[in-house]
Formats: C-alpha cells, structure tokens, sequence
C-alpha cells in the first residue's frame, strides 16, 4: 500500500504507427443453432508506452476479445495489426497474463523455472536467463521464492509470479486479462501498484482488461469501455489523472470520482440494455 | 520442519511411527491368528495354517546361501523368470500406451480413428486370447509377454489419453502464448501435466500384469510363479502352493510401494495424488 | 481407482456457416466429424487384417480371413448351445457381481464411516487385493470342483476388493463442508448418512462396481479356458483343440462386444442413477 514515487511515466507523444490496432475485430461462435456473435465489431488503438484498460459489464466478451487481440483465437472479421503488422497468431513482444494464476502458473515447475520457459529455445545464453529471471523475480519481489513452487506460494504471490514470467520476455506489450479479479482488496491495491510502478521502470505498453471501474480509472491512461455482448466500443475515455498515483489521495480528487462515474453510467446504461441485473462491480 | 531439535523430533517421529504400524496392523495380525487357528480346527488338506505356510515359505524361497541375498535356487528358477516376462510386458505396454496415448490424445483425427478399435481391444477379457496366444506364439515366454503387454497396454493407453485431453484449457493457452518449441511443449507442458493421469493408467496395470503372469503361466509354461502353482497343487503340497500365492502377495505390495515412492517423487506438484499404496492411508 | 474410459471430445463439431463480414484470419474448412474417422479405422483395421492373412504374413491356419471370422459369428449368434453357454458365463458373472456387493458395499460403507477401522482394514485390504485372484485357481478347482460355483467364488476374490475400496473411499471423502452443513440444519446421523454421506459415496461405489463389473467377467472367462466346464470360455478352447481358428477369432470378437456391451451397459446405469457423479469427477481432477 505504498504510494509508489516514481517519475511520471510519459506516453508516448503521437507516434505514426501505434502499437496496436484493433480494427473492425468481430469474434463468432459455431454453435447447434448457427453462429453465436461475442463481439461484434470493436476499434480501438494503443500507443507505445500507454496503459489501456478495457471494461465493460460481465459478459460482454472481454475475455474472448483478449484472447483475439493477442493471438490466442482466430477472429472472425477485421484485424488485429502489431506494429502495422497482422497478427495471425500469438507472437514475440506480446505478453499475456491471465485471470487464473493458479491454472496459467505450471504446478510442476518450481517459480523460477516458471519464469524462465518463455525464454527458453529462444538461443539465449544461460547466464542471460537466468540474469532475466532474477532481475523479474526482483522487480515483483519475489527472488527470495525462485526455488518454491508456485502452490506453495498465496494467491497474491502466485499472480506476482505470473506478471514476472510476462516481464521476462521484455515485452513490447503486456496484454492483462482481469489478472486481479481472484485476490483480496489489499493485495489488489498493492498488486496494482507493483504494476504501476513496473510499467514506469520498464516503458512496456500495457493493455488491460478488467470488470472494476475503479481499478481501470486508477491505473490507466485511457479507459475503452464495451457495451453488453455482442460488443461494441461505447466510449474511449482519457483518463489525466496526475502521475504517481496514489491509492488514497488520487481516488479522493474530484476529476477520479468524475471519471469514475461516468464510466460507471456508461457500463450500466449498456447493461440496462439487457435484463441482466446485479453490480457489475 | 526445522533444524534444531530435529534429534529429538526423529525419535519421536519413529515412536509416532511405529504406533501407527501396530494401529493399521492389527486387524491383519488377528486375522492371520484366525486363519491358524480355524485351519488347526478344520484340518483342511487345501487351506493349511499359516504357521506351516511360513515354515513352507522359508524353505521353499528364502533357504538361499547369504550371497545370494539368501533367495533360494527356486527363487531363481521360478520366480526370476516370471518377473522377467512381467518386466518386459509391462515395459512394451508402458511404451507403446503412453506413446500411443499422447499421439491420440494430441492430434484429434487419430483419436477418432482408433477410437472404435481401442473400445474394442479394451472390451475383449484379455485372457480370451490365450488360445491365439497360443497358436501365435507357442509355449513360449513370448506369449507370456504378449498377453501381459496387451493386458496393461489398455488402461496405460486410455488414462494417458484421458490425460492429454484433460490438461488444463489455461495451461494449454498460457503455453501457447509464450510460444514455447514443440519439443519445450511437451517435454515441460505435456508430459508432466498429464502425468498423474499416465501414473494411474501405470498402477492399475500393474496388478493386472500380476494376474495375467499368473494366468498365462498357468496355462503353458515350463517355468514361473504359475508353473510352480500347478505342479505343487499336481503334488498335493499345499503349504508350498500357499507360499507361493505369499510370494505374489508380497509382490504386488512390493511394486505398489514402488509406485507410492516415485509417484510421492515424481509428482510432488500433484496436491491431489491419493497415496493408496501398501502403506495404507 | 480412477475409471478407464475414453471420453468423448467434447467440442462442438458442427461445420460452421461462412459468418457474415469477411472472413479473415480464420480458416475454416469443414472438419470430418468423428464418425468418419472411426468408420475409416474400422475399415482400415478389416484391410490390413486381410492382407496379413493373404500375403502369407500370418498362416491362415492361426488367423482366418475376416470374412470366414463374420460368417462365423453370425453362425454362432444364432447357435444354441453357443447361447446357452453365454448364459452360463453371464449367469456366474451375475451372481459373483450380487454376492461380492451384497457384502462389499455395506461392509465398505461401514469401514469407511469409522475412523477407527479404517486403518487397520485398509491394510487388510491392501494385502488382499495384491493377491493376483488367478494364483486361487489351482486351490479353487479343488475346494469347488469345476462348475459355477468355483468361477463365481474366483470373481468375487478378484472383484470384492475393488467394491470394498471404493466404497471405503468414497465414504471418507465426503466433503466435511456437507457434512457441516448437514450439521448445521440439526440432521443426527441417520440422516446425515443418508442425505449426505451415502449420496456423495455413491459415484465412488459406482465406479468401483463398473471396475468390477469388467475384471469379473475376465475372471469367470480365465476360470472356463482352465479348466470349468460350462461357459463360452470353454467354447473357445474346445473349438481351439478342433483346430478350427475362424469359430475361435469369432468367438472372441462376440466375447469383446459382450464385454462392451457389459461396459456401456454399466455406464448408461450410472449416468441414470448417480448423474452427479461426472461433475465430481471432473472438479477432482
């Protein structure tokens, strides 16, 4: 729960190419009665050195939009462009991390080998991994539980390993599905600034998806909010809140609970759309 | 669990252990006195008490010389035999399943194709081929061997498909995303995550490689555990055919330990792993 | 104790209408369903089958050609005597299956619930079933002679320890949280053993007869080709001692299908009676 000091970290001032683009990306799936639309058609774009964050109401598809967006399942309409490229399937320079950080952590593999398969058959050299797997293990601070396994560690510690074994890839993009929807309030507070201040240090683009308003306007740059599925981009919010941030004094200025509200009407006016009732946070 | 004291704790430890032997033996130990003392009663050619099993037990397989572990020239005889052709049955069976299950249980088409074919081979009793064993073979340990191979190959086969199959969806897509070399993949992904699949397929096989040893044996074979079963019953020395239904006891408790070990090593990761070895849990 | 099978995959294979947009990155051809890829391995199997006996690669004196092996067991389905003698094997294999629950299950039941047995009998039980049922035999034929009675008694040796076990297992891992919850609505045992330990047991109890349900008819077959004198074991052996290999193989191929029919059987009875069973299996993973 330390405020995290830390110089502000300067997005990337309007680059030509960004770093993503998301085009027109529509996902389908067969089922028994024809194809079942999970998102329909979404555009968005992520400069170099930014933090995205994508909310949207529960089931509205953010999940399978991650999964597109990094490669993980063939779209069905538009593109998903890489630096100006296509992506056809997951790539180097994309990091992804996911929800569930005791079934994406391998049990067999004890933290630090965990950490190092990635850079593995990537004609490394074995100092060089193993200086990569220390110096993440560090930046999360978790060195002191290389040779642990990842159950023998709580949940907080596990999702830390999980966020080293992304950074070990020194990714052009760290691409976040809800990685903190599975801990306690606390350890999500300093979860997030351990993101936030691991984001500064290494100028790695990061876009990530969360079902908390509060949590997306508290951390990012930007903020894409979807409409119920099959989404659409309902709103793509800059979010200039000062940098450092802090978990008590950012979220008491009056521009955070402006924010907060407004994205918080726009998710509920999209779920209200539908008969799905309950807080989406 | 630490280093001071660890004497003393040792001592306590096989204190704690040994009452726990006499609590999970005492029910065997009192059944065994039953034996003796309805068998003194009944006055039973067939079913001797087990004092004279013992004394048949020693003579027959521990009147040995010292440097030869005391195992008598029986032992060597019958029972090194059959623990060959148990070996090689079970080696082929564990080869070909697990390799076989992983092809099938990873490239879908395959899957489907001997999908039909394996239901079958699993559902025909593997004993029903002794008589193609048989003709194929003759009285040969090859046809020992090829009736315990095909024996165990079903459930290795199976459960290691089962496995495969039912590896994590996260773990798979959290590989994928790190785009790891197939050979990565499988040597640190695959193999381990489907492992204690792979293991039950193994335990369950042994016992049934037990059996048909003892089976094939008995039906044609000049030498082995089964052999010996027939000719003893054929000389009416009872107390020596019992030390030999000991003898194959003590094996399969023997190789279930075994299992319970290098399954304890093996899949240390594994939480769930259910010790159901001869130690009795 | 895990249950062999082989599941099913469970992906949705239905060819996919072109989606409306353009399609992209996703290549989409029709995938063959399943169906066509078994059909293709039985054909498959029936072809190199023919070859191996036509090419001399195997004599057709130990492996008959497919076809005579079809005709046969079309013969022999409608062959009385054969029939009669399934019967008997089905007959032994009933009755060790009735007699071995009758005493396994409750017995098992009973190990399980009382913490302090259950050491002490899981011992016994591990000495037990580590004897290879196949060594009785010889003492079997003598106690029992060679009718029903001595297959019977072998499977239930061979098939009282599984039941035993999973019934003992099952009990034991009930969940403590039911239980507690059970508790928490004022239930005494009775109850408690009825609405919760006896239900969340069952799917155990139902894997350990399906094992067993397979390992007895395999030990009443074992028992009939050594020497019982009834049972379509003893079919196969006296067709084996004609030298007429085509009865033999087609004998075999019926006895697998009973097998499977056996199995399948076995498995639709459990979906019906314990269908919480799949979903506990699948969260034990």
């Amino acid at each position: 729960m330390n405020p995290v000091t830390i110089q502000p970290h300067q997005p990337g001032p309007g680059t030509d190419t960004p770093m993503l683009a998301v085009q027109e990306l529509g996902k389908s799936y067969p089922s028994r009665k024809g194809d079942v639309l999970a998102v329909r058609s979404i555009d968005f774009a992520v400069h170099a050195g930014q933090f995205v964050s994508v909310v949207g109401p529960s089931g509205c598809g953010k999940t399978t939009l991650m999964m597109c967006i990094a490669g993980l399942l063939p779209i069905t309409t538009g593109n998903v462009m890489f630096r100006g490229e296509r992506m056809s399937g997951p790539r180097d320079g994309v990091a992804v991390v996911f929800q569930d950080y005791s079934r994406s952590l391998f049990p067999w593999l004890t933290v630090e080998k965990n950490v190092a398969l990635p850079l593995r058959d990537r004609g490394l050299p074995r100092t060089e991994i193993r200086d990569r797997v220390r110096e993440s293990l560090e930046m999360v601070g978790l060195a002191h539980a290389a040779a642990l396994h990842p159950w023998q560690l709580s949940g907080g510690m596990q999702q830390r390993v999980a966020i080293a074994r992304g950074l070990a890839v020194r990714p052009e993009m760290l691409i976040m599905d809800e990685p903190f929807a599975s801990v306690d309030a606390q350890t999500r507070a300093s979860l997030e600034d351990l993101l936030l201040k691991v984001w500064a240090e290494t100028g790695t683009t990061v876009l990530f998806v969360t079902h908390d308003i509060d949590e997306a306007v508290y951390l990012s740059d930007r903020v894409v909010v979807l409409s119920q599925g099959p989404s659409v981009v309902v709103e793509d919010l800059p979010v200039e809140l000062d940098r450092p941030r802090d978990q008590i004094a950012t979220k008491q200025t009056a521009l955070f609970g402006e924010l907060r509200e407004n994205v918080y009407s726009l998710v509920m006016a999209s779920q209200r759309r539908t008969s799905l009732s309950g807080d989406p946070h | 669990m630490s280093d001071h004291g660890a004497k003393r704790s040792s001592l306590a430890a096989s204190a704690q252990a040994m009452g726990r032997g006499v609590q999970s033996l005492w029910l065997l130990a009192a059944l065994l006195v039953v034996w003796e003392i309805a068998a003194r009663l009944a006055g039973s050619l067939f079913v001797p008490p087990v004092s004279q099993i013992f004394v048949a037990f020693v003579d027959t397989w521990l009147s040995g010389s010292p440097s030869s572990l005391f195992l008598s020239d029986q032992f060597r005889v019958d029972v090194l035999p059959s623990l060959a052709r148990l070996g090689l049955g079970y080696g082929a069976a564990a080869a070909i399943g697990i390799s076989a299950g992983i092809l099938i249980g990873v490239w879908r088409p395959a899957g489907a194709f001997f999908n039909p074919l394996i239901r079958l081979g699993m559902s025909v009793p593997v004993t029903a081929l002794l008589p193609i064993a048989i003709v194929l073979f003759g009285i040969t340990s090859g046809m020992n061997v090829f009736l315990i191979a095909l024996g165990c190959l079903w459930p290795i086969l199976i459960n290691t498909y089962d496995g495969v199959r039912g590896l994590d969806r996260t773990v798979v897509t959290a590989a994928r995303s790190m785009r790891l070399t197939r050979r990565r993949y499988f040597l640190q992904v695959l193999l381990p995550g489907a492992s204690p699949a792979i293991f039950v397929g193994m335990r369950i096989s042994i016992g049934i490689a037990l059996v048909l040893m003892v089976i094939s044996e008995l039906y044609a074979a000049t030498a082995g555990l089964g052999f010996y079963i027939v000719s003893q019953q054929r000389l009416f020395r009872f107390p020596e055919l019992w030390a030999a239904i000991v003898l194959l006891a003590l094996l399969g408790i023997l190789f279930n330990a075994i299992f319970a070990v290098v399954e304890r090593v093996l899949l240390r990761w594994h939480r769930n792993v259910r010790p159901e070895g001869a130690e009795g849990h | 104790m895990s249950d062999v099978r082989v599941s099913h995959p469970v992906k949705a294979d239905v060819p996919a209408p072109s989606p409306s947009g353009v399609p992209t990155a996703a290549r989409r051809r029709g995938p063959t369903p399943d169906w066509a890829y078994g059909l293709a391995g039985i054909a498959t199997m029936f072809v190199v089958w023919e070859l191996v006996v036509r090419t001399g690669a195997v004599s057709a004196d130990s492996l008959p050609y497919p076809a005579a092996t079809m005709r046969r067991a079309g013969e022999l389905l409608v062959d009385a005597t054969f029939l009669t003698e399934v019967a008997q094997t089905l007959w032994a294999w009933l009755l060790a299956m009735l007699a071995a629950s009758a005493v396994g299950i409750p017995l098992g039941l009973t190990l399980g619930y009382f913490s302090a047995f259950y050491r002490p009998s899981s011992s016994v039980v591990h000495a037990g079933r580590s004897i290879p049922s196949s060594a009785f035999l010889p003492i079997a034929i003598l106690l029992f002679g060679l009718g029903t009675q001595m297959k019977v008694s072998l499977a239930i040796y061979a098939i009282f320890w599984p039941i035993l076990l999973n019934a003992m297992y099952g009990v034991r891992d009930t969940e403590p949280l039911m239980l507690a919850t059970g508790r928490s609505m004022g239930w005494g045992r009775t109850r408690l053993l009825t609405r919760v330990v006896l239900p969340s047991a069952a799917p155990s109890i139902a894997t350990g007869l399906r094992v067993a349900s397979s390992t007895a008819l395999i030990v009443v077959l074992s028992a009939e080709l050594l020497g019982a004198t009834s049972g379509v074991g003893t079919v196969i052996t006296t067709y084996q001692q004609a030298q007429r290999p085509d009865f033999v193989y087609a004998g075999i191929l019926l006895v697998g299908l009973l097998g499977m029919a056996l199995y399948y059987g076995f498995n639709l009875v459990e979906r019906l009676v314990v269908p919480w069973g799949q979903a506990q299996r699948e969260s034990g993973r």
